[in-house]
């Protein structure tokens, strides 16, 4: 492997992660990833606001 | 169409939401889980009609006149967003309690659908129920429904009804008019009214053979785990077990396997770069991201194992319990009864639990509640005690268990200052929550609740932790003038600059290195970045030994390189459970408290007490190991005196404010 194939695999990774939390973010999703509720969808999440 | 869930408190409404909609919202056996609505789409398989149905799952309520503020979402929802249909979720084992909120309902015109839920429990219990008289007698269908089981359940009938009466206006068979709601008496009336109709109903309708006065088997389990004296030490060998299994037996063995995988994933990795690319990439990947993110994965089957059987504790009905024993303790700290709730569900995550406090209708109890409900150890916070439970003490279910304790203790001495800082008086409070029936509990939804926080957890170590991990890596590579730091010379690095100064507050607790002070720094963020930093800087790539099936080597390998004691390993793990908790949860805080002054005094609080613990912890712990005093014994002191100085100075404050000797701010 060269230099370029990994840089391209370290930035997708870090991309693909932000871009997870970026939508979460703008989802509203108060608490990314949190163990608590389903899939980082937190159950009392509230959807008026 | 949409259709309204509504009924009491712990009725089934959400078991039967996720069973209508196949979602897999958090449901617990006890009242007051669901504090605001959820919607979702009715599956195709139960929707014969194939229109397109909304349900929406509404917090419980006992009336239409609301108490709370969960009761108010439901009946303003009710009220004013006119959904087509209501599906009103009957407690059969409770019907009195249950058709004085029905006969409300009905009074609205919207139609009613009503599921008599846990038809099953009624039948154990020798109860029998007349649907159709009872269908008759309320003007409406009745369908009963076990939203618990798979099979003959109901729902698809309860859906079919719904469909049916879209459209149809619902008659009352009870109504009242000229209700002064502003007059209690009159409103008094009018509910004996109600129930005497009601009482009537459930008369013709009902087959008891067992009466609520019979002492039965429940009663008798109740006198034993909820009881004044014997309820605390059970409820700690109870938690003591649940660690035991997670973290010493099934969770330990399930861990060592998982590691295995993650290492093999190491090896992969590592043969497929060979050696043409540049170190600091390979580095980057290799040790920041794979270790890192791997450290904390491997941590996954000790914590889904914790959570299941915390799942099967809750749905069995003993959390509830717990409850009632908190509550004597809570409310002579001035906490609400209700406090307990959101204590409970911020186990699992603080950002719930905090949001769980605006249940809570006093101000200074809510905010209180807020405060103090992230001192709970939650789900973020296990990995970390499981690190350093393993790796310094033998038996790790006693660290575990006892800091749930030394949480419950901390979060009832706080009370105690708060009340006091805020010159508040006792205000007697009257905590009443319906136990639910003990059950066998299921192992099915235990394993639902496993599996999706699960998921998470390793969406949160591929997204939130892995970028940190990756930052941490550059941030220790690198030095300000972005040129690699030489092997030897870390502590020139762009991470341990930063942490340095931090470090140095730190010696007094025992752990003064910039490594640990990294770790303690990036938990701000999540609290398992604590573990994933640890991996990092020390260049570890898992915690857990594959072949002696316990945390590599026990106290010797990890121990030796973090050069800690055991005090000042235990003195760490509090201090990072004890000081705030993440940012999310922080803003979680600014949502509930609404009080920009209780946020930072929240957050200064909870430092001062996480620093305090920790100090205390280190040195008397030290002095216990050793007879010596702990490093940096004096200024530590002066520092605590400082933060206890403050806060019996505000304590001084509240005092006066309440004896009226200094004005109230506006």
């Amino acid at each position: 492997m060269n230099n370029a194939v990994l840089v391209i695999i370290i930035v997708l990774m870090l991309g693909s992660a932000s871009y997870k939390i970026y939508k979460d973010k703008k989802n509203n999703v108060k608490c990314s990833g949190c163990p608590s509720y389903n899939a980082g969808k937190c159950s009392l999440n509230n959807k008026d606001s | 169409m949409k259709f309204a869930l509504t009924g009491n408190p712990n009725s089934g409404k959400t078991t039967l939401f996720n069973a209508i909609t196949g979602q897999i919202e958090h449901v617990g056996n006890w009242p007051g889980v669901t504090i605001d609505k959820k919607e979702g789409y009715i599956k195709k398989s139960l929707n014969r009609a194939n229109a397109s149905i909304t349900a929406v799952d509404l917090p419980g309520a006992y009336s239409m006149s609301p108490f709370t503020s969960e009761e108010t979402i439901t009946s303003e929802f009710v009220k004013n967003e006119k959904p087509d249909v209501i599906i009103n979720i009957v407690d059969a084992t409770n019907l009195n309690r249950s058709l004085f909120f029905t006969t409300q309902l009905l009074e609205l015109g919207t139609p009613v659908v009503v599921a008599l839920n846990k038809s099953d429990l009624t039948r154990k219990k020798d109860t029998a129920i007349n649907a159709a008289r009872l269908s008759a007698l309320l003007g409406c269908p009745i369908i009963e429904t076990v939203s618990v089981s798979d099979k003959d359940n109901g729902l698809e009938k309860l859906i079919a009804a719904a469909v049916d009466v879209y459209g149809k206006k619902q008659k009352a068979p009870f109504h009242l008019e000229n209700v002064d709601v502003t007059d209690r008496k009159s409103v008094e009336d009018a509910d004996k009214k109600r129930y005497a109709f009601v009482n009537d109903i459930v008369s013709k309708v009902e087959d008891r053979k067992i009466m609520s006065r019979t002492q039965t088997k429940q009663d008798a389990a109740d006198r034993i785990l909820a009881h004044k004296w014997l309820g605390l030490p059970i409820f700690a060998v109870i938690m003591w077990a649940v660690f035991s299994i997670s973290l010493t037996y099934v969770g330990a063995y399930l861990a060592d396997l998982f590691v295995g995988w993650i290492d093999g994933l190491y090896v992969l990795a590592e043969g497929a770069l060979g050696e043409n690319v540049s170190p600091l990439l390979s580095s980057l990947l290799l040790d920041g991201i794979i270790g890192g993110v791997g450290a904390v994965v491997g941590f996954l089957p000790l914590i889904m194992v914790l959570f299941f059987m915390l799942a099967l504790l809750e749905d069995c009905g003993y959390m509830a319990r717990v409850a009632v024993i908190m509550d004597r303790f809570f409310k002579k700290v001035g906490l609400s009864g209700r406090s307990i709730i959101p204590m409970i569900i911020g186990t699992g995550c603080a950002i719930p639990g905090i949001m769980a406090t605006r249940t809570i209708k006093d101000e200074r109890q809510r905010r209180t509640t807020a405060m103090l409900t992230p001192f709970m150890p939650c789900g973020a916070k296990l990995p970390v005690i499981a690190l350093f439970a393993g790796v310094f003490f033998e038996d790790a279910a006693w660290v575990g268990t006892s800091m749930y304790f030394l949480a419950i203790l901390l979060i009832i001495m706080s009370a105690l200052i708060i009340r006091k800082i805020t010159g508040e008086e006792k205000v007697k409070s009257y905590f009443i929550m319906e136990l639910p029936e003990y059950r066998f509990p299921s192992i099915k939804r235990a394993t639902v609740s496993m599996l999706s926080r699960g998921k998470a957890f390793i969406i949160k170590a591929a997204t939130i932790i892995l970028l940190c991990n990756a930052l941490i890596q550059i941030m220790q590579t690198f030095n300000w003038s972005f040129q690699v730091v030489a092997e030897g010379a870390e502590s020139t690095s762009i991470l341990a600059s930063i942490a340095s100064p931090f470090a140095f507050i730190l010696i007094p607790l025992g752990f003064g290195a910039w490594q640990l002070a990294a770790a303690a720094i990036t938990g701000f963020i999540a609290k398992e970045n604590v573990v994933g930093t640890l991996a990092v800087v020390y260049g570890i790539t898992n915690f857990i030994d594959t072949e002696e099936l316990a945390l590599i080597e026990g106290a010797s390998s990890v121990a030796g390189v973090m050069g800690l004691t055991s005090a000042a390993a235990l003195a760490y793990l509090a201090f990072n459970l004890f000081t705030p908790p993440c940012f999310a949860a922080i803003g979680a805080m600014n949502a509930e408290m609404e009080s920009k002054s209780w946020v930072f005094g929240a957050v200064g609080f909870q430092l001062s007490m996480g620093y305090v613990v920790a100090f205390v912890i280190y040195q008397l712990g030290t002095l216990i190991e050793s007879n010596t005093l702990g490093h940096g014994f004096v200024p530590g002191l002066i520092g605590v005196a400082l933060i206890v100085a403050t806060i019996a100075a505000l304590m001084r404050k509240g005092d006066r404010l309440q004896n009226n000797l200094i004005p109230e701010k506006a």
